[in-house]
């Protein structure tokens, strides 16, 4: 009948995609090495919307805890998990009952020769990643990074899984890891209110313009169509 | 129904439960020995609204897709062991660990392990908790002691009104691979669970045991302008989370009111 409410819907549904990402941005505003999603729209689609995960750096917060590691570079730590390897950004570790490194799900952090082991005393994490353990060097815990980021999904727990194939995997050259510091996440709350507040008012005018047009119908329908 | 309706829902539960943390923590500012607690968040998991890789109806592929999160929860809330600053007494059975070791104690038939020194005599003239709980391996004191002596690496001496010594025996001290696993019971006490490991057990000076020090005892580790910082923060956080729910529910009321 009317095509331009169609168009109204696909632009309402858009609108509310956009609210719930903003709002998993929001909940996520504590989350440790969390990178905020954000709809756009892609052109060359017709508008099509579309998701793009912010990798930007986020702040470092100081914990004063030997096992919190942070990167202050690219690139993301290797998770050995029972589902297959999995890549983070948060880097709050602990140490498992066997003495293993490992992330807050108990998931094995990689290291160059596998599993990596920090049983007992003071546990110390260079720059690059070199994990000594009473003034023996133990391994290095392993960064990677990849050629296109935007193959990584998100998969909940912090975690990405990569779709792409392994030649995109690389070593970084500048691995900057900081010990007893954690990655916040790089949501920024006022951004966020914003683009609520704006996205809210598009969503308003959408449906604004669909009573317009049920009304424009209204009068064809009932007054056009009746015979005096 | 709007997800974001739930994602924020999350946000507002995991904040509350930061803030219970912080509470707990600024509760026990002046707990000897006392450990603070903090609260770790992770993203929910992905609902996938459009798969990368797919084709449009023109034919085209998607080269990103759309993945809208669910929200946020909490993974854990864990002990961080980090030493604590030691305040001096006068109490010659106060005693501070420096280092990543625990004493251990019996309660109620039941081995517990402990940071807090601050050791009393009781009618028996055993070493005790304030609580009663008997220090492990149990130590008497004898009756004519007058000054009791404890080095660092846990013997003690009790000297009598002559001034003669007498070895009552060593204190020993217990570590775990991963002492964030240790159950909390409350009191000061901990308990070992498969998560913490086995206790090993070592007198104080041996590797990773730390050593002891006689008339300190471990003041509680909370940093409290840190704890007000991160409260700041977990109030903002459940506060901008709340008005995404009000903004959900302003939306939904649009969409009640598009049809007259």
């Amino acid at each position: 009948m009317i095509s331009g409410i169609y168009n109204l819907i696909d632009g309402s549904m858009t609108q509310k995609l956009r609210f719930e990402t903003i709002a998993n941005n929001m909940a996520n505003s504590n989350t440790n090495g969390f990178k905020k999603d954000i709809i756009s729209f892609y052109e060359a689609l017709g508008m099509q919307s579309i998701s793009n995960t912010d990798f930007s750096q986020g702040p470092l917060k100081y914990t004063g805890n030997e096992l919190d590691v942070a990167l202050s570079s690219k690139g993301f730590f290797k998770i050995e998990t029972p589902n297959g390897l999995r890549y983070t950004r948060d880097g709050a570790f602990s140490i498992n009952a066997q003495g293993i490194l490992v992330t807050g799900n108990g998931d094995t952090v990689l290291g160059e020769n596998g599993p990596i082991t920090v049983e007992g005393g003071e546990v110390y994490i260079g720059r690059d990643g070199q994990v000594v353990v009473n003034n023996e060097s133990v391994d290095k815990i392993l960064v990677v990074d990849f050629d296109e980021p935007k193959l990584l999904r998100k998969e909940g727990g912090s975690y990405y899984s990569y779709q792409g194939e392994n030649k995109g995997i690389s070593a970084p050259p500048d691995v900057e890891i900081q010990q007893k510091y954690s990655e916040s996440s790089n949501v920024n709350p006022t951004q966020e209110m914003i683009k609520m507040i704006e996205t809210y008012r598009a969503f308003e005018s959408v449906e604004k313009a669909i009573q317009s047009i049920d009304t424009l119908t209204g009068t064809m329908v009932n007054d056009y169509g009746s015979v005096p | 129904m709007l997800r974001g309706l739930w994602s924020a829902a999350s946000g507002m539960a995991a904040q509350k439960m930061n803030i219970d943390v912080i509470a707990n923590n600024l509760a026990n500012v002046n707990t000897a020995g006392f450990k603070k607690s903090r609260t770790d968040f992770q993203d929910l998991m992905y609902q996938t609204v459009n798969q990368a890789g797919s084709e449009t109806s023109t034919g085209e592929q998607i080269p990103v897709g759309i993945q809208v999160g669910m929200g946020t929860m909490p993974v854990g809330v864990h002990k961080e062991f980090m030493q604590g600053d030691f305040q001096q007494t006068t109490n010659e059975l106060d005693l501070a660990i420096e280092g990543k070791g625990f004493f251990k104690v019996l309660g109620n038939e039941e081995e517990f392990y402990t940071r807090s020194g601050n050791f009393k005599i009781d009618a028996n003239r055993n070493v005790v908790t304030p609580n009663g709980d008997k220090l492990q391996p149990e130590m008497t004191i004898p009756a004519e002691t007058v000054t009791i002596k404890i080095d660092s690496d846990g013997t003690v001496t009790a000297f009598d009104t002559e001034g003669v010594g007498a070895a009552l025996g060593t204190i020993e001290l217990y570590s775990f691979p991963n002492p964030a696993g240790l159950f909390s019971r409350g009191h000061n006490l901990y308990r070992s669970t498969d998560a913490s490991g086995e206790a090993v057990n070592g007198t104080p000076g041996s590797e990773g045991m730390g050593t002891v020090v006689q008339g300190f005892v471990e003041m509680s580790n909370v940093d409290v302008v840190k704890e007000m910082v991160d409260m700041i923060m977990a109030q903002r956080a459940y506060e901008i989370n709340s008005k995404a729910i009000k903004t959900a529910d302003e939306m939904l009321a649009i969409v009640n009111n598009i049809s007259r």
